[in-house]
């Protein structure tokens, strides 16, 4: 099987200029990218999982997006460009895209704001998917080049969450949490249904520790990966955060989905190794729903004194 | 080339932290200690004696005069340190204890005869060495705690009635100046930014002291970054130094004393907390059993004269310059100024103030 090759740059910081050109850079590392020219709409994915300011890596960095969209603007002046995310149980996603500034760059470089939860849809047959067997595929991803902007973050229920996981929220309904028991699953066959053509992860403000994908440690990675195989850039990703791509569920599944390789070709810059304060206990007091215990204790507290 | 060192001062500071320190660094051939200056002519000559320094003063003129230092190092009570600074700048670089001065105008004054002379001033603030306060401005700076928004201290100290019989430090600023200067410090350091406003409430808490012994302030930073604290002599729980960082992406505890820190991102639990205090256990006891425990901040002095004296040679940056110095004392004046005339306190009105009194002040 052909290696994919995952693009690796180092970024140091979130000025737009210097930006655009280390996104320039890694596009060049994966052989370039032509159809961002050709096409005459492009549907960008960002990450905005949760009202949290941008410097926390939970949220993909606004001004990560404008480099994108500079860059976008620089190669195809004349294509529509749609930003798109959707509500979920912590993502009021038409506020958020004004409190974070997302909506002022994207008026500055002519990109329409699309709220996938109420955006126009079609139903479509998926034989081949399980969970997913009818699906009401947002219009906007018709015919367009789908460009996928994940965070590079740790997640307690996923291990990792990256450009698969991105894919999640393409899912058009609020209460996402219900496919939370077959979540690998899930993940796996939304890449199918919206597979997307390039990634590019902001790594620069990355996120570790046991509490992400919200509230977990930001980490100065400092990098951005980039790659048109959603599948090895994730396992690269994971390997970079400490885990084991091979046993990151969704990672292996979406693989035997056939999304993309597991096999891939680093191609880029030297970058070194992050800790990304993944303690152990953390991870298993957490999975064992130590905050869920901790509410219950607080409630039994409380009602014991309320008797007294 | 070795550096002539003169001590002014031979107060408690100096037997304990500057005297040991230079004595540490002459052993590595960097300095000489070649005079030690008290007004007390008992004290200069038991101190000569105990540190093997060849001469001791009881006029600090004279001294100048007689064996020309290169750098004096000034510990003496803070209302004296304006006037022997202005007469020793003309001759030497200098270190000054702090806080530098007691008005933030000597300061300027002292910055203007600096720039006229081409000397080094330099302020000691050793409490920003402890390895809890280095690891958490790591910490700061590299983005760990996202984007900081505020830091809140306390320090609060007994009355300085024990260990130096300073009561010196009864002056009408008070409790202001004994700590909190290395609570600002390091808040500032934290925060990077420069003092644009501030507010504070407080004063003379008791029934007639007739000195500031409470204040809780607020300073904006010119980045946005807001600074609140409490300082005080009152408040029954005494050595007590800690900061609480409030950044974006989570939240910091450090004890300065206790030489602690501790971070919590998202949901803080009990696990969270045993695992710190097995931390904290263990470094106690390194701590204690290498005898770093005993010895406290002073065990800095030796680093800070360190980089002071790479400083003087250009070799390195001042630890806190002058111009650090001021931004420390803009915030110190602010919080008198807004105590005094309970207003807020602003940076453009505070400096305008002081340039005039400074000129006055020749």
């Amino acid at each position: 099987m052909k290696k994919s090759i995952v693009g690796v740059v180092r970024a140091s910081s979130y000025n737009v200029e210097y930006l655009t050109k280390r996104i320039q850079k890694v596009v060049e590392y994966i052989g370039g990218c032509n159809e961002v020219g050709n096409y005459d709409k492009i549907v960008i994915k960002i990450n905005m999982c949760d009202a949290r300011e941008p410097n926390t890596g939970a949220i993909t960095h606004p001004k990560f997006l404008e480099a994108v969209l500079r860059w976008i603007r620089e190669e195809n002046r004349g294509a529509e460009v749609f930003v798109v995310e959707s509500d979920a149980t912590r993502t009021l996603a038409d506020l958020y895209i004004r409190w974070f500034g997302y909506l002022k760059i994207m008026e500055k470089y002519r990109a329409k704001w699309v709220n996938l939860t109420e955006a126009p849809k079609k139903r479509e047959r998926f034989k081949k998917l399980k969970i997913f067997r009818e699906f009401d595929v947002p219009e906007v991803f018709y015919d367009a080049f789908f460009i996928t902007l994940p965070k590079l973050k740790t997640n307690i229920l996923s291990d990792i969450t990256c450009c698969l996981k991105n894919q999640y929220g393409c899912l058009p309904i609020v209460n996402k949490d219900i496919y939370h028991r077959v979540l690998s699953r899930a993940i796996a066959e939304l890449n199918v249904i919206f597979r997307p053509s390039l990634c590019i992860v902001d790594g620069i403000i990355a996120m570790g520790g046991a509490q992400g994908p919200a509230f977990g440690v930001p980490i100065p990675a400092k990098i951005i990966i980039c790659g048109r195989d959603p599948v090895a850039v994730d396992a690269f990703a994971a390997k970079y955060i400490g885990f084991n791509p091979r046993k990151v569920k969704h990672i292996k599944v979406a693989a035997k989905l056939g999304v993309g390789s597991l096999k891939y070709r680093v191609v880029g810059e030297k970058i070194r190794k992050i800790n990304f304060e993944n303690r152990r206990w953390e991870f298993i007091a957490f999975k064992l729903g130590i905050k869920r215990q901790l509410r219950a204790w607080s409630a039994y507290r409380y009602s014991w004194r309320g008797r007294r | 080339m070795t550096i002539r060192v003169a001590v002014i001062g031979a107060g408690a500071i100096a037997r304990r932290g500057h005297l040991p320190a230079l004595k540490l660094l002459e052993k590595g051939g960097l300095v000489e200690t070649v005079a030690v200056v008290d007004i007390v002519e008992e004290s200069a000559k038991r101190v000569a004696k105990e540190f093997d320094i060849p001469r001791y003063f009881t006029d600090y003129r004279e001294m100048l005069g007689a064996v020309e230092p290169d750098i004096v190092i000034i510990c003496t009570p803070t209302p004296t340190h304006f006037n022997i600074a202005k007469d020793c700048i003309e001759h030497s670089h200098l270190l000054i204890e702090k806080p530098l001065c007691i008005k933030l105008s000597e300061a300027l004054t002292l910055r203007n005869l600096a720039r006229k002379s081409n000397r080094v001033v330099g302020e000691v603030y050793n409490y920003r060495y402890f390895s809890a306060v280095l690891r958490a401005l790591k910490r700061v700076r590299e983005g760990y705690l996202g984007r900081l928004v505020s830091i809140h201290g306390t320090y609060f100290a007994h009355f300085p009635v024990a260990w130096t019989r300073a009561t010196w430090l009864y002056h009408e600023r008070g409790v202001l100046y004994d700590g909190l200067p290395h609570m600002i410090d390091i808040m500032l350091l934290m925060g990077n930014g420069k003092p644009m406003r501030i507010s504070a409430f407080g004063g003379d808490m008791l029934e007639d002291a007739g000195f500031i012994n409470h204040a809780n302030f607020i300073v904006e930073l010119d980045n946005r970054v807001f600074l609140t604290g409490a300082n005080s002599w009152i408040i029954g729980a005494t050595f007590n130094f800690t900061l609480e960082l409030h950044g974006t992406g989570g939240f910091a505890y450090l004890d300065v004393r206790g030489d602690t820190y501790r971070e919590y991102h998202g949901t803080r639990t009990l696990v969270h907390d045993l695992f710190y205090m097995k931390d904290e256990l263990i470094d106690f006891m390194r701590s204690v059993l290498g005898g770093k425990y005993f010895v406290g901040a002073l065990a800095h002095y030796p680093i800070l004269l360190r980089q002071f004296l790479r400083g003087v040679e250009k070799k390195g940056k001042v630890p806190v310059s002058i111009d650090d110095s001021i931004e420390r004392l803009i915030i110190l004046e602010g919080i008198v100024y807004s105590i005094e005339n309970k207003e807020t306190a602003h940076r453009k009105v505070l400096l305008e103030k002081a340039e005039k009194e400074s000129l006055e002040q020749g």
